[in-house]
């Protein structure tokens, strides 16, 4: 009898979540999207990701808001007012305008993604493919390396950024100049992406940039300078600057953004517009062409000096909590001694 | 990089490691061994063994072969047939559990984050192992296999039409979620086990 009822609470186990799976294949991706509003109940954006108290906004106009209050897919943001993006850039952090062995790294999370008249989501790869090899293209013709990753991370579930972390760790590994995840929106509204810009009708870029994540300060301040960047040359190109919830494995790189080119009903010609003035923005920015502010840069510190902090560092700690565990230099020495006798040889 | 976050990330990797040997300890392995495990995991992370072209299938020597190779190898060495087969039937149970959560919540790690992003299936299979496995090898074995039945649940969709995507088994190397899932079913193992079995005691002590 007990054998008999595990064995089918284990087939409800597994029989369930393909259940659910089917389900959630039909469901609409327009029902998690959030519209956001502020205190005077004006509105302000839509998005098809999750939103918390405490994530921030950067309007076109560069108007700042935090969120305060999130109720049924609907949020309430303060307005802290008008911020000038260069205002607060660490001279470390400011990019150094040499565009000589710098590289460029693309890769796709959702690699699904697509825009319509055609199926928005397709399997293995969809459209967005098309946008980051746009951009590869565009910025190889200016001598900038660009590694466009075509690594799957699909299905788009949950498991989707568990799956996408290694390419984000590979990408890292060529030491790229900035790492880029480009997405597509999923709000039901098409027109909040339109803009034009140069005088053609394009899809908007919004930068994502997830708040749990050690680089934060990093990535946010190559977003403000890219979004200063782009008000120069091209203004509306970059529509905003999301900060949300999440690491978006933004973790690894300290110029790591998520690209939204556009929503799901935009017209894929516009996004590939936008990639091309994208590219050439990210192309100034990187040579120089747009001064994003006077100082134009502290050359970045070499890894090895990097290195050499960590070895320093790790010693120096290891040394202290050993001082601190034996109470003087001789017997931390001694220690030292027995340990690498212990761990080397055995003991013996 | 500031010096804070150079400060931040090597204490973050020490503490790591440190708790991986810990754990590799309490899976009777001597010192040795778990010190040259954690250099497997990291030398291995940069070393991939190709199954297949198309679909592309392969496998990272130090995020998936060596953690794997050491569950199979804990699973059979200690283990009478009656523990083999409840590990294995938690093992199934762990990916299971791990793949209704990944279709359940399908916008996770898109601003809908309880846990980073980074931990959570690796906690949630470390949770599920512990829970089914309940033994601190019952629980390692259950969170790495657990782990490597999940992609092969992908692998299932791939092979059959469902889904069209590449099959990286243990690709972000010492910090897959294969690896970090086998210690946190370990470290809960201790933690619960323990804490019972001290309670357990006391309330003998004091009847």
């Amino acid at each position: 009898m007990k054998n008999k009822t595990i064995l089918i609470i284990f087939i409800l186990i597994i029989i369930i979540p393909i259940q659910l799976y089917a389900e959630n294949n039909l469901a609409l991706i327009e029902k998690d999207v959030y519209k956001v509003y502020d205190t005077k109940n004006n509105y302000i954006f839509s998005i098809a990701m999750g939103i918390s108290s405490g994530d921030r906004y950067i309007s076109t106009d560069n108007i700042e808001y935090i969120i305060e209050k999130v109720t049924n897919k609907k949020a309430s943001a303060k307005k802290i007012g008008k911020v000038n993006l260069l205002a607060n850039i660490d001279e470390k952090l400011v990019l150094k305008p040499d565009i000589s062995k710098k590289t460029i790294a693309i890769y796709h999370t959702h690699n699904d993604e697509s825009y319509v008249p055609g199926s928005v989501s397709k399997q293995g790869y969809g459209e967005i493919h098309e946008i980051g090899a746009i951009i590869k293209e565009r910025l190889e013709k200016k001598n900038i390396n660009v590694i466009h990753s075509k690594n799957l991370h699909l299905p788009h579930d949950g498991a989707a950024y568990e799956r996408s972390r290694a390419t984000s760790m590979e990408l890292t590994r060529k030491n790229p100049v900035a790492i880029f995840d480009i997405h597509r929106d999923a709000i039901p509204d098409k027109d909040e992406y339109t803009a034009t810009v140069d005088g053609k009708k394009i899809s908007q870029i919004r930068l994502v940039i997830g708040r749990q994540n050690p680089n934060y300060k990093n990535n946010d301040q190559f977003a403000r300078q890219l979004k200063a960047a782009a008000d120069k040359t091209h203004p509306g190109l970059i529509k905003d600057i999301f900060y949300g919830g999440g690491s978006y494995n933004q973790q690894f790189n300290s110029n790591s953004l998520l690209l939204e080119f556009g929503t799901h009903l935009s017209d894929i010609n516009e996004a590939q517009k936008s990639a091309i003035i994208f590219s050439d923005t990210i192309y100034k920015l990187l040579s120089g062409g747009i001064k994003v502010k006077d100082n134009q840069g502290i050359k970045n510190k070499n890894s090895l000096i990097t290195f050499f902090w960590i070895i320093i560092i790790t010693t120096g700690a290891l040394f202290a909590y050993l001082y601190m565990k034996e109470g003087s230099v001789n017997k931390v020495i001694e220690r030292l001694k027995i340990f690498f006798r212990k761990e080397f040889t055995g003991g013996k | 990089m500031s010096i804070g976050i150079i400060f931040l990330i090597i204490s973050g990797v020490l503490i790591y490691f440190g708790i991986a040997q810990r754990v590799l300890d309490k899976l009777y392995l001597n010192d040795i061994t778990a010190l040259l495990l954690i250099i497997g995991f990291i030398i291995g992370s940069f070393y991939n063994i190709p199954i297949s072209d198309k679909p592309l299938i392969y496998l990272n020597i130090g995020g998936a072969v060596i953690p794997i190779l050491l569950a199979i190898y804990i699973l059979f060495r200690a283990g009478t047939s009656k523990e083999i087969i409840r590990t294995l039937f938690s093992t199934l149970l762990t990916a299971t559990g791990i793949y209704t959560v990944s279709i359940i919540f399908k916008n996770y790690g898109e601003g809908y984050d309880i846990i980073d992003p980074m931990f959570i299936f690796a906690l949630l299979g470390g949770i599920f192992a512990y829970i089914f496995g309940r033994s601190r090898r019952g629980a390692f074995v259950s969170g790495v296999l657990g782990f490597l039945v999940y992609d092969l649940f992908n692998l299932y969709r791939v092979l059959s039409g469902q889904i069209n995507t590449h099959i990286r088994i243990g690709s972000a190397g010492a910090f897959d979620s294969i690896i970090i899932s086998g210690i946190i079913a370990v470290l809960l193992a201790e933690l619960i086990g323990e804490t019972r079995e001290k309670l357990i005691n006391k309330r003998r002590n004091n009847k």
